[in-house]
């Protein structure tokens, strides 16, 4: 049993309730609005992580020729080698979707070739970060996902409460303070029926 | 000592591996050390046994050659220097902190190529080595990094082709290194730009590329025929740039050659460089097998890779 349980049975106390059920009852709809907007964001987004399967498909090949150009090469070919790569910058900012605060990589640099001496160390290369740079944009997609369906979590927990937890109490309350209320001016009335009677 | 090594070659050869030993390996049938590799569990001490096998390979005709043909053998060897070297300068260009080197020195102790951290100092090092790129009236520290490279590999294939001439080998051994510097000459052919072979023209850094024993300037044509390959079936691979392809199939046909002149004269220089030349390989080979199995090829993958056995 809520606090609500404890209120003195008064005229006020009706007002104050029946204001605290308007401010749930529009709490609720504004939060089912942002919930909608949520969904159709996520339901967007969620499309453009079909090309997933693709892009997967394309880092194994990717991948595949490194490795193939790995082992023709040597170890310590192919690691010197890599070591002349300039790796790309990659910084981390923290955006907003739909008022949610998401953390997005963004490419500040490319990674710069221009040293390595073996056009197909290059070729293997430059083929992985073709597939590295969308799979990057889709991470970025994929975390917007998650942090945006952990807000419409939270606001379905907040919905479903007040749906029904809140408003229902907040309903019965204020319709066993009507009813306490009008017994009370019932018999008060007949009290001074019967005191006007006796007189 | 030219026959008794030859004799001896012709004992060690017996140890090298087979097509069917690389199959067991490949399909794990068997591992290194069943084949005296003293290779450890971790993935480097695997590729470290196998570049110290090639090593102690070649180290045992360098203490059975002597005073004449030592001095070939070693710098034969010395190529895991040079190619350490090579390394070290990428890594001094590089961004990378994880630094990997062949088990070998001879010139430069291993600690000291480890601990340089700048490439002046690394050139002050290989001053007294022969590995030091001569590029007359160049600030070193200016030129393009894969200048670099061409001229500590120049500087090498001279310094071996020295050692060969001195060791008095006979003109076809001598035809038989020039191929096979050959092939390095081909690789930097392919990789470099137009600009930066005109560069190794104009400072004579090319000059050491060149055959010693035939005439064969930079011309792609005239170097795969020298090797008796099909032009037909190598330009397209020259055209597609895989690099890797045609120097494989270079060192194939090197090998075949290698052994024919091994086999025409079997107690000879012809054989003992025929021995030096299947111990690189098996080299190479190894180290394309463990690779390939460490990042998960398909066996039929790594098997394609193999430079095959004549």
């Amino acid at each position: 049993m809520s606090s609500l349980a404890f209120l003195p049975v008064s005229r006020g106390t009706l007002v104050k309730l029946r204001e605290r059920y308007e401010v749930a009852r529009r709490g609720k709809e504004v939060l089912e609005m942002r919930r909608e907007q949520l969904i159709k964001e996520v339901f967007f987004l969620m499309d453009k992580l079909k090309e997933r399967d693709v892009l997967e498909k394309e880092l194994l090949e990717a991948l595949d020729r490194v490795s193939r150009l790995r082992m023709y090469k040597g170890e310590g070919e192919f690691r010197s080698l890599s070591a002349l790569v300039k790796p790309p910058k990659i910084e981390v900012l923290l955006t907003s979707i739909q008022g949610v605060p998401v953390p997005q990589a963004r490419i500040l640099e490319e990674p710069d070739l221009s040293e390595v001496t073996d056009v197909e160390f290059i070729a293997a290369y430059e083929s992985l970060w073709k597939v590295f740079k969308p799979l990057i944009e889709l991470a970025n997609i994929e975390i917007a996902v998650e942090k945006l369906s952990k807000q419409l979590s939270y606001i379905n927990r907040v919905v479903n409460s007040l749906e029904r937890n809140l408003l229902p109490q907040l309903k019965d309350m204020i319709s066993y303070i009507e009813e306490r209320l009008d017994e009370e001016m019932i018999s008060e009335f007949v009290r001074l029926k019967k005191i006007s009677g006796e007189s | 000592m030219e026959t008794y090594t030859a004799v001896r070659a012709h004992g060690l050869i017996t140890h090298l591996l087979k097509d069917k030993d690389y199959m067991d390996l490949i399909e794990e049938r068997k591992t290194l050390s069943d084949f005296k590799y003293k290779a450890g569990v971790t993935f480097q001490e695997k590729i470290n046994s196998i570049s110290a096998k090639f090593a102690e390979r070649i180290s045992l005709l360098e203490r059975i050659g002597g005073d004449k043909l030592s001095p070939f053998f070693k710098a034969y060897l010395d190529f895991l220097e040079m190619k350490n070297v090579e390394y070290k300068l990428r890594y001094l260009k590089g961004y990378v902190k994880e630094e990997m080197y062949y088990p070998y020195s001879h010139f430069i102790p291993l600690e000291r190529i480890t601990l340089i951290s700048s490439e002046k100092d690394l050139f002050d090092l290989l001053k007294k080595t022969p590995y030091m790129p001569t590029v007359k009236g160049l600030d070193l520290l200016k030129l393009p990094h894969r200048i670099v490279e061409v001229s500590v590999e120049s500087s090498y294939y001279a310094y071996l082709k020295a050692q060969a001439k001195n060791a008095r080998l006979n003109k076809r051994t001598l035809r038989m290194i020039d191929l096979e510097v050959l092939i390095r000459l081909v690789y930097w052919l392919l990789n470099l730009n137009k600009n930066d072979i005109y560069l190794i023209k104009k400072y004579n850094i090319i000059d050491n590329f060149y055959p010693i024993t035939f005439t064969v300037k930079e011309n792609l044509e005239r170097i795969i025929r020298a090797f008796n390959l099909e032009l037909s079936k190598i330009k397209p691979l020259i055209r597609k740039k895989e690099v890797l392809r045609v120097t494989s199939s270079l060192y194939a046909s090197l090998l075949s050659m290698a052994k024919k002149e091994a086999m025409n004269d079997p107690v000879s220089y012809g054989f003992i460089y025929y021995y030096m030349l299947l111990s690189k390989i098996e080299f190479v080979n190894l180290e394309r097998i463990i690779i390939g199995k460490n990042t998960g090829l398909r066996p039929e993958v790594i098997q394609a890779s193999l430079i095959p056995l004549p």
